[in-house]
């Protein structure tokens, strides 16, 4: 399978708790629980993600959660309770395509931002287009945007593991990824940093 | 003649149920701390004239106008209380009701699920509109008629403890609240969520559904 572009290849160990219930709500396929392991896999052409997520059930017994074929790219993300069977999975995708996990884009952070105490106002734009959770006016607010795209979920997560934050938003398909989280000063400003390096910690080559 | 069903005044949007009205509403927004009304009648069409009497006669922003299958249901919002008891007073007089005429309300069904699993949480979240629900987390759920009071519910709720405003259902021929939260949070708001309901004064009706 030539020509095949791979620009994120993010596997969650674990899936924390708000971030089982937001891909529960906004997930069209299987729905994860918390505590299954992940595997997020976004490539190019868009529509080839078809074949990935053949390659994925059909070596292994993952379940597909997302598979979304969107104005470039291409997202699958697939859960099982065992570690290794995610694993295994991720591993048969990368083979059929002839690359390895760190072919990868190296995702690079475009934005990171807290917004401290928000206005009642703020809150009421926000709470209209978030899945997950509500945020409430005097909260802290913080934006990720990422590329690739997926990488926004293992930046959630990461967060998640970090601090008591509420995840208000993740977008982990398109151009962009974005990351929305919501709490009390204390933990946003756990939260940020553990999003951050979870990001920089990932090998992979540089984008175009 | 319109038939009152839910008349029910809430003194301070708790900041959760602002932002769930935030999520839900079609209409002009209400922020945290609005004093709120909420107006049901029957036939529902006549909601039309309930929103001109109290967008005419005072300075309150609609926030939902809905007209369902059986029942009109009117919310509107003011940082002045006054404002807001104007507008239910003036509602009040057009239609030629007192406070008195609507439904006292009826608790259907009032449960708590402790300790929800994983499996079920997911169920609830792709429904809700609110907080999200946590695995592990306890569930209160309320079942009422008219469904307006359910507002009324959740807000009372929200102001005793710190739960998670998951749902509110205040349309309809029932009124639903699912509120998420750690155990002792949920036994604190289960009271005060059946204890405001049952407070309320009306008159008596026997489910009156026409379908």
């Amino acid at each position: 399978m030539a020509g095949i572009d791979l620009r994120s290849y993010v596997f969650l160990d674990s899936l924390q708790p708000q971030h089982a219930a937001f891909l529960g709500t906004v997930a069209k396929g299987f729905l994860p629980v918390g505590g299954q392991a992940s595997l997020f896999i976004e490539i190019s052409p868009g529509i080839e993600i078809n074949r990935i997520t053949d390659i994925a059930v059909k070596a292994t017994r993952v379940t597909p959660g997302m598979q979304i074929v969107e104005r470039l790219y291409g997202l699958l993300e697939l859960h099982h309770d065992e570690q290794a069977e995610v694993r295994r999975a991720g591993e048969a995708i990368l083979r059929e395509i002839g690359a390895s996990d760190t072919s990868r884009i190296k995702p690079e952070i475009l934005s990171s931002t807290v917004i401290r105490h928000l206005d009642d106002r703020q809150t009421q734009l926000i709470n209209r287009v978030r899945h997950g959770h509500m945020i409430v006016a005097g909260q802290s607010l913080y934006t990720l945007e990422v590329q690739p795209a997926a990488n926004a979920a293992l930046a959630a997560n990461e967060a998640e593991k970090a601090a008591r934050i509420k995840v208000l938003e993740i977008v982990a398909f398109g151009s962009l990824g974005r990351v929305y989280l919501a709490g009390e000063d204390r933990d946003i400003d756990v939260a940020w940093p553990a999003a951050e390096n979870a990001i920089r910690g990932l090998a992979g080559r540089a984008g175009k | 003649m319109a038939d009152l069903r839910s008349f029910v005044f809430l003194d301070s949007l708790q900041p959760q149920l602002a932002a769930f009205l935030g999520t839900i509403a079609k209409g002009f927004l209400p922020v945290a701390g609005e004093a709120s009304l909420i107006v049901e009648i029957s036939p529902g069409i006549e909601i039309n004239r309930v929103t001109d009497i109290a967008v005419k006669a005072t300075d309150v922003r609609p926030g939902m106008q809905i007209v369902e299958r059986l029942y009109g249901m009117l919310e509107v919002h003011s940082t002045s209380q006054a404002d807001v008891r104007q507008a239910g007073a003036a509602i009040l007089d057009a239609l030629a009701l007192k406070e008195a005429d609507r439904i006292k309300p009826r608790v259907l069904s009032s449960q708590v699920i402790k300790h929800v699993d994983d499996l079920q949480v997911q169920l609830i979240n792709r429904n809700r509109q609110g907080m999200m629900l946590i695995a592990r987390e306890s569930l209160f759920i309320m079942e009422v008629e008219p469904a307006g009071y359910a507002a009324f519910a959740a807000n009372e709720a929200e102001k005793a403890a710190e739960i998670n405003v998951v749902d509110v259902r205040m349309t309809g021929a029932f009124g639903r609240v699912y509120l998420g939260g750690e155990q002792r949070d949920i036994d604190v708001a289960s009271v005060a969520a059946t204890k405001a309901i049952e407070a309320l004064t009306g008159r008596v009706a026997s489910s009156s559904r026409k379908d």
